[in-house]
């Protein structure tokens, strides 16, 4: 399973607000349009440092880098050693 | 006569009316175009024939149409009622129900919820702020036409004891029970407000629960009571901590109320050490115990700010408060909660055995109120009506209409107030109230679980909820998939943290789950 994937598969278990607001998608806003609050994304950061080991710095806990699952993949991939800063 | 909320807002646009009464985002809306704008929403409201003793539903995210639609609904004799944009359709639509709800204020990138909502809620017959909406028999109106309408109040005055507001909380059984402030009870509060944090019209404060949660009403109404300005919170700023205090900053906020949670959040998460936030001359929380070393963080943090812990229950508003000496090392460590203090000014509050009887010092009983801020009532529920209130004489031989909170108190060496839990299942998660019995329930229905358990347990920040569910054959379903049947049903406070499925509970002797056996630490998680 890719990464992308498994971000949207653990939001969509653990964190959407109204699973019934219809199945989520890589590209849909996750902040803005309300799918998740901000104790979701709390908890999001969490997950992504216990499944990615990546510990999100406080001041790039930015809507830009979490506004859609694609943007979380890009963001992390972001943080691989050897990229390029986004 | 009497006591009508909309005047808050007219009598400041007579004193000033360019003054900023709200700001969202960058932009403001004076008191002036308040009166203006929220006057023709009512003549709209008045001419699709609503008047006094109806009920208007809101379902907007935050922005400047928030006070338009509080005080416009209200100037066309009718009372407000808050839906949560994020809550399930079958919350809403129960809600709608409850209220026969005809007409509703929106926006216009809420059409999908809304349509679902139409067409669930068979009484609504009119919308506002949409172009079109594809369920039989509802009329829209969009905020453009609503902005042709004349901007003269319509002149509708309806009585203090006339309802101005009804907020929903969860109920015991599932039903969500609304609860019904008067033009009276609503502007006892905001005078109570703005003069127990001695609010002015140089004032910044902020608006950061959303409408449905009632620590809204002191930033809606105390506010504009002591022509302030009030900074409407929303979006990323609401969502990201690091947002939220650059706004802080910039907006030179000088009063701020919320639950402890976002202030836990600001002090963990909003880089304060890079932000400037010496505006802050009050600092306000309710709902629920902050924790004391979060709290002596942020107070070391913000030593220009005076802390106020405040109390009381949605159908009372804010009852006690208690402003915080400096917190100790020693009081940290000892880690006694902060009192929840003495009455608000014009209030009474009695610790009291189960007849009635007051207590003495030191003794734990029910908290009860008398209060001019408290509710008319449950709204269409009398018979939680006559469980909420005594009609019985008050401490000082007066016989007066008191109001049960359900919450244990007692009153320490110093005569203050302390809070010491509940008489019930209920708790408070980031503020908002949970009945543990409504949780069960809604697991419950999900035809794979034979038994569940609700449990809360305290962790770093606050309380988690916990269920653990008992299935009718070993794999019958996953905890992801009950989650989702569960946040169908529940509101985002009321969603279990964590499921376990058990294979069979601990038992009492009688054979009734023994939730004390019930812990998540030490499980594995």
């Amino acid at each position: 399973m890719s990464r992308q994937q498994e971000i949207l598969d653990y939001i969509t278990a653990e964190l959407l607000l109204d699973p019934d607001d219809g199945e989520l998608a890589p590209d849909d806003e996750l902040l803005m349009s309300e799918r998740i609050d901000s104790l979701g994304l709390m908890r999001l950061i969490a997950h992504l440092d216990e499944a990615y080991g990546v510990k999100v710095p406080y001041d790039e806990i930015l809507i830009e880098n979490f506004r859609s699952v694609k943007t979380i993949d890009a963001y992390l991939a972001s943080k691989e050693p050897g990229s390029v800063a986004p | 006569m009497g006591d009508f909320l909309p005047l808050i807002i007219e009598q400041a646009a007579d004193r000033r009316p360019d003054a900023e009464a709200f700001r969202f985002d960058g932009t403001a809306l004076s008191y002036a175009e308040l009166s203006a704008r929220s006057n023709q929403l009512a003549q709209r409201l008045v001419d699709d024939g609503v008047g006094p003793g109806d009920l208007v539903g809101i379902l907007m995210g935050k922005s400047l149409l928030n006070p338009v639609a509080v005080f416009g609904i209200q100037k066309a004799g009718a009372a407000y009622v808050p839906l949560d944009p994020a809550a399930p359709v079958a919350r809403l639509e129960a809600i709608a129900g409850e209220c026969k709800l005809r007409h509703l204020v929106t926006e216009p990138d809420r059409a999908a919820k809304v349509t679902k909502l139409a067409r669930a809620a068979s009484t609504i017959s009119h919308v506002y702020g949409l172009d079109s909406i594809d369920a039989d028999a509802v009329a829209t109106r969009t905020w453009s036409d609503v902005e042709q309408a004349p901007t003269v109040d319509p002149g509708i005055r309806g009585r203090g004891d006339d309802v101005a507001y009804i907020i929903f909380t969860s109920g015991s059984t599932g039903v969500p029970k609304g609860i019904a402030h008067t033009h009276s009870s609503g502007s006892a509060y905001a005078r109570m407000g703005a003069e127990l944090y001695d609010l002015r019209p140089d004032d910044r404060l902020s608006n950061f629960p959303p409408l449905h949660f009632d620590q809204s009403t002191f930033d809606f109404f105390s506010g504009p009571l002591a022509g302030a300005t009030t900074v409407i919170i929303g979006g990323e700023h609401q969502l990201v901590p690091a947002s939220l205090s650059a706004l802080i900053e910039q907006e030179r906020l000088t009063v701020w109320y919320s639950v402890p949670l976002a202030l836990i959040q600001l002090l963990n998460y909003g880089v304060l050490d890079q932000r400037d936030c010496s505006s802050l001359r009050w600092v306000i929380y309710g709902g629920e115990p902050f924790p004391l070393k979060h709290l002596k963080a942020l107070m070391d943090r913000w030593p220009q700010a005076r802390f106020s812990n405040c109390y009381g229950p949605a159908e009372t508003n804010q009852c006690t408060y208690h402003h915080l000496a400096p917190l100790t090392d020693e009081a940290v460590a000892a880690d006694r909660s902060v009192p929840i203090g003495h009455a608000c000014p014009g209030m009474q509050t009695a610790v009291v055995d189960s007849t009635g009887t007051p207590l003495p010092a030191g003794e734990i009983g029910e908290l009860i109120v008398h209060s001019p801020t408290t509710m008319q009532g449950y709204w269409g529920r009398p018979e939680l009506d006559r469980a909420a209130f005594w009609h019985q004489p008050g401490p000082d031989g007066d016989a007066t209409r008191w109001y049960r909170t359900g919450d244990l108190a007692r009153i320490d060496e110093a005569g203050l107030l302390d809070f010491m839990g509940r008489r019930d299942r209920q708790v408070k998660v980031r503020g908002v109230r949970v009945e543990l019995d409504d949780v069960e329930a809604a697991v419950s229905t999900h035809t794979a679980v034979d038994e569940v358990a609700v449990t809360a347990e305290a962790d770093d920040d606050g309380v988690v909820i916990c269920a653990w569910v008992r299935l009718s054959a070993p794999e019958a379903t996953t905890a992801d998939v009950i989650r989702r049947h569960a946040a169908a049903r529940l509101g985002r406070a009321a969603l279990p943290d964590h499921i376990t499925v058990v294979n069979d509970f601990a038992r009492t002797t009688s054979g009734k789950i023994d939730y004390g056996a019930l812990r998540l630490r030490g499980e594995s998680a």
